[in-house]
């Protein structure tokens, strides 16, 4: 089964931190990215994706505003929200969303956890 | 030309550092006040002492609040946060207890102030020491006032200084302020920065 990872940050440098962490854990992931959500839901409509990674403050769109939109195209999909905004109402519209969060700064760690919690749910 | 020694890449990093210092600021003043606080996208740029204050000045804030706060490390230089006057006001009555007179929020203003200098500068720190693997301390913070060419000069660095700015906008409820970050560095200094930035960006690419 091929897993196919969507990664939404305008970070250039976030998105090749999560790029790079993720193949180093895990051979067989293809990766998207998508620097806005725009993108993000061009990528969602063209590609058969499995799990997302959302970052929350970009220019445009936040991250949050999407959700919905991702799991109509993708009924099954799993997200998981991660960001620098690590105030208590973030990690409250995670829940509400029912998607899961990882704070910023990334780290090997998360990813493998963030990877350990999507197979689980595959 | 504003963006001469950093590459698009090192901004971008520079920018998700800083993006994740005020992120962590702003959980702590959310904890504070008991309500969200909302964060617009940050804007670092790299520019000259004299452009800084240019576009500080033409925001059209006249009287600026500042909290300095100087730093050491494997670079070093001076943090500045600045904020429009009002807005500094602004912010010190949400932090207060709405019971408190006039006139205690006038006493405890600096006091306030410089809080709110440390989460935020000290989460900025942190953040770039620990994910560019350096060393950086900060000093006691001070709070002043003044235009934007009284706060840099006051500040004892050099006019041919570098500043890194980065300017963004959080919103309490009912308000919404404005603030600035200026690390003011010395060509010397920001070398090593970039070198820094390099070394953690060629880590990525590998």
């Amino acid at each position: 089964m091929i897993k196919s990872l969507l990664v939404v940050d305008d970070s250039r440098v976030s998105r090749m931190m999560i790029i790079s962490f993720v193949n180093a854990f895990e051979d067989g992931w293809s990766i998207l990215e998508a620097a806005n959500c725009d993108e993000a839901i061009e990528q969602a409509k063209n590609n058969q994706i499995t799990a997302v990674s959302l970052d929350l403050n970009m220019p445009g769109r936040k991250g949050i505003e999407i959700i919905p939109e991702l799991k109509e195209l993708h009924p099954n999909i799993h997200i998981t929200i991660l960001t620098a905004n690590i105030q208590k109402s973030v990690l409250t519209q995670a829940e509400e969303f029912g998607v899961s969060f990882i704070a910023k700064p990334i780290t090997e760690i998360k990813v493998s956890e963030l990877l350990t919690e999507i197979n689980a749910s595959l | 030309m504003s963006q001469y020694m950093l590459s698009d890449i090192n901004l971008d990093t520079l920018t998700e550092l800083f993006n994740i210092g005020i992120g962590q600021a702003a959980a702590s003043l959310s904890d504070m006040i008991n309500e969200n606080v909302e964060l617009s996208v940050p804007h670092v740029s790299c520019k000259t002492m004299k452009d800084a204050e240019t576009e500080i000045d033409n925001e059209d804030w006249k009287q600026l609040s500042a909290i300095k706060q100087m730093f050491e490390g494997d670079f070093s230089g001076n943090a500045l946060l600045i904020f429009p006057e009002k807005d500094s006001l602004a912010l010190v009555r949400r932090l207060l207890d709405s019971d408190i007179s006039i006139d205690e929020i006038s006493e405890l203003e600096e006091d306030v102030l410089l809080e709110v200098g440390n989460i935020i500068l000290n989460a900025c720190f942190y953040s770039i020491s620990n994910i560019l693997e350096c060393k950086i301390a900060g000093e006691i913070p001070t709070h002043s006032r003044g235009n934007c060419r009284q706060l840099f000069s006051s500040s004892g660095i050099d006019s041919d200084s570098i500043i890194l700015q980065l300017s963004m906008k959080f919103s309490i409820p009912n308000h919404d302020v404005h603030g600035v970050i200026s690390f003011l560095m010395s060509m010397n200094a920001l070398q090593k920065l970039i070198s820094l930035l390099d070394q953690y960006v060629a880590k990525l690419s590998v």
